[in-house]
């Protein structure tokens, strides 16, 4: 049986294990990876959070607990190098391809105009997540106009014969564990040639019925809980332009007017 | 020994979902924390004798108001209602508190309704039930003493529990000084943050594993069928522990699924899923465990079939 003085010490290593994480959560806070776990907007939280938890791991170097788990330590330590494994996965962007995180070094997006226009047309910037809210409420006054939309491509053996694949961006909505991925099926115009597979594109064109509305076909995306293409609408693309992936892909945000979110 | 890049990467995402999962839990479960230990020290025991109606009924309807109160997740909600019932809280109360203040309030409302495109025939379903549910164990428990939902405090005098509730007792006998119940109000944060922390991080690994390893298409099998997508769905809300806040918008991501389906996930997830289920082992005996857990799924099975047969939720 351990004595007292033993249990003491040892119950500081959970004290340790709390100014761990607030280091990490510090950390990932003032630095650039905090979009790869949670929501931006919830970085003042998290901030407190790891004051807090420095706080409550300092106490507890000053005045442990009377009683001390190993298992419990051991689990807190795990969480500590679960987070420098996932770390070494963010820093070497193992894994980021298929959600579209694939150049964390690119540089700070500056918000593009509403409207861009491309061979005389006038196109509306929006984002997937805007663009599937706006397919599945059937908003016939926004259905008809023309878009301009961002994403990563899925191709599929059987799209590829009718010049289609699907474009995907992947919405974040408090941590990463639930980001699910929103998309589209698009058509190219005849003569086109279809993007890579993972690729960057913005596709500009409008929405149309989608053929057998409601069946799905909706492959798997790492990462994202689940995924789902419209079932309602098919992007009908006038044109197509690759574009360097973006430096956070999720969508954090969604608006239900001009400007969108893009 | 080389590591093939798939099961790195699967490894890292296993990592990064882990990881998200304990970050986005750990504010609320800090607070639910501090809101127990310094409620342990600094709430005297006539005040709550006061303010909290003995009719288990009102009871019950007043832990559900509480809930709207103080909104709280449900990973950190389940060490102060430790206390509140150590505290003599009648178990009405504090078990409806429990089980609603995670659903039922503003801000778990409104994500429900953005995720399901400004419908509220979701969330107002969802408040009802998880509002219904809350009262049905709630009056369960109008028999029970906290004693009978508690573990015993002497199981568990090394290593566990309520160690911190053993080491409160003196303080109300000798009524010391603002620094020393500082102190103590500290300790037992610490001690239900480490607690609740070790659950919550299985709970974090679980849910991981299976979003990782889950193989591709398993739950959309399920979804033409009304008995079994409302069987897969609240499978899947127990796996998954998502937060209350985000549950919606996932649950609106199956758009093959009835209605009655997504209900049911949405009903069930705050309310019942793996890592609660080990907090609730940790902190409560046996029987109490069993309720919080039958009587939830029951209610959630029975009414999202009916409305789901009825048509009722929609799509």
């Amino acid at each position: 049986m351990r004595s007292n003085v033993a249990v003491r010490w040892l119950s500081r290593l959970d004290g340790l294990m709390l100014v761990g994480l607030s280091v990490f959560v510090f950390n990932l806070v003032l630095g650039k990876d905090y979009w790869f776990y949670l929501n931006p907007k919830f970085k003042p939280l998290s901030l407190t959070s790891a004051v807090v938890l420095a706080g409550l791991g300092a106490f507890g170097l000053w005045r442990p607990l009377a009683r001390w788990s190993w298992w419990r330590t051991g689990l807190f330590a795990l969480v500590l190098a679960l987070a420098v494994v996932s770390q070494a996965g963010v820093d070497r962007d193992m894994g980021g391809e298929s959600l579209g995180q694939d150049n964390p070094s690119a540089p700070v997006e500056t918000a593009p105009a509403s409207r861009v226009k491309m061979g005389g047309k006038e196109y509306i910037r929006i984002n997937a997540g805007e663009l599937y809210d706006i397919s599945g409420k059937h908003l016939q006054d926004k259905l008809g106009l023309n878009y301009a939309m961002r994403g990563f491509v899925r191709r599929l053996p059987e799209l590829d014969k009718d010049q289609e694949f699907i474009i995907y961006r992947v919405a974040l909505y408090c941590c990463f564990a639930d980001t699910t991925a929103v998309g589209f099926k698009v058509k190219l115009p005849p003569g086109a040639s279809l993007p890579k597979n993972a690729e960057w594109v913005v596709v500009y064109g409008q929405l149309t019925g989608l053929a057998g509305a409601g069946e799905k076909d909706e492959p798997a995306i790492p990462g994202a809980v689940f995924a789902s293409i419209s079932p309602y609408n098919l992007f009908q693309a006038d044109r197509l332009e690759s574009e360097p992936p973006l430096k956070t892909p999720f969508m954090y945000e969604w608006h239900e007017e001009e400007p969108y979110a893009y | 020994m080389d590591v093939s890049p798939d099961v790195l990467e699967s490894l890292q995402l296993f990592s990064q979902v882990c990881v998200s999962i304990v970050l986005e839990a750990t504010p609320f479960l800090l607070l639910g924390s501090l809101v127990s230990g310094f409620f342990e020290v600094f709430v005297p025991q006539e005040r709550i004798d006061k303010f909290v109606p003995k009719n288990p009924l009102a009871g019950a309807l007043f832990g559900v108001f509480l809930g709207m109160l103080m909104p709280c997740c449900e990973c950190g909600i389940v060490a102060l209602v430790r206390r509140l019932l150590a505290k003599n809280v009648p178990p009405p109360t504090a078990v409806a508190f429990m089980l609603a203040g995670p659903v039922i309030n503003p801000v778990v409302l409104a994500s429900t309704v953005v995720a399901f495109q400004g419908d509220w025939t979701m969330a107002w379903w969802r408040m009802g039930l998880v509002g219904l549910m809350a009262l049905v164990v709630a009056l369960a428990t109008r028999r029970m003493k906290a004693e009978d939902i508690l573990k015993p405090l002497g199981a568990f005098s090394s290593q566990a529990l309520f160690g911190s509730l053993d080491e409160a007792l003196p303080l109300t006998v000798l009524n010391p000084g603002l620094g020393s119940r500082l102190k103590a109000a500290l300790g037992h944060s610490l001690g239900d943050f480490l607690d609740m922390g070790k659950i919550l991080v299985i709970g974090a690994v679980v849910a991981a594993a299976f979003k990782t390893w889950m193989p591709e298409g398993l739950v959309a099998m399920f979804e033409k069928d009304l008995l079994m997508s409302v069987l897969a769905m609240m499978i899947l809300a127990v796996i998954l522990s998502l937060c209350s806040q985000a549950d919606a918008f996932v649950a609106a991501s199956f758009t093959g699924f009835p209605g009655a389906a997504k209900l049911a996930f949405l009903a069930l997830g705050p309310v019942l899923d793996f890592k609660l289920v080990l907090m609730w082992s940790q902190s409560f005996r046996k029987d109490f465990v069993r309720i919080l857990i039958t009587l939830p799924v029951t209610m959630v099975f029975a009414v999202c079939m009916v409305l789901g047969a009825a048509k009722w939720v929609g799509q």
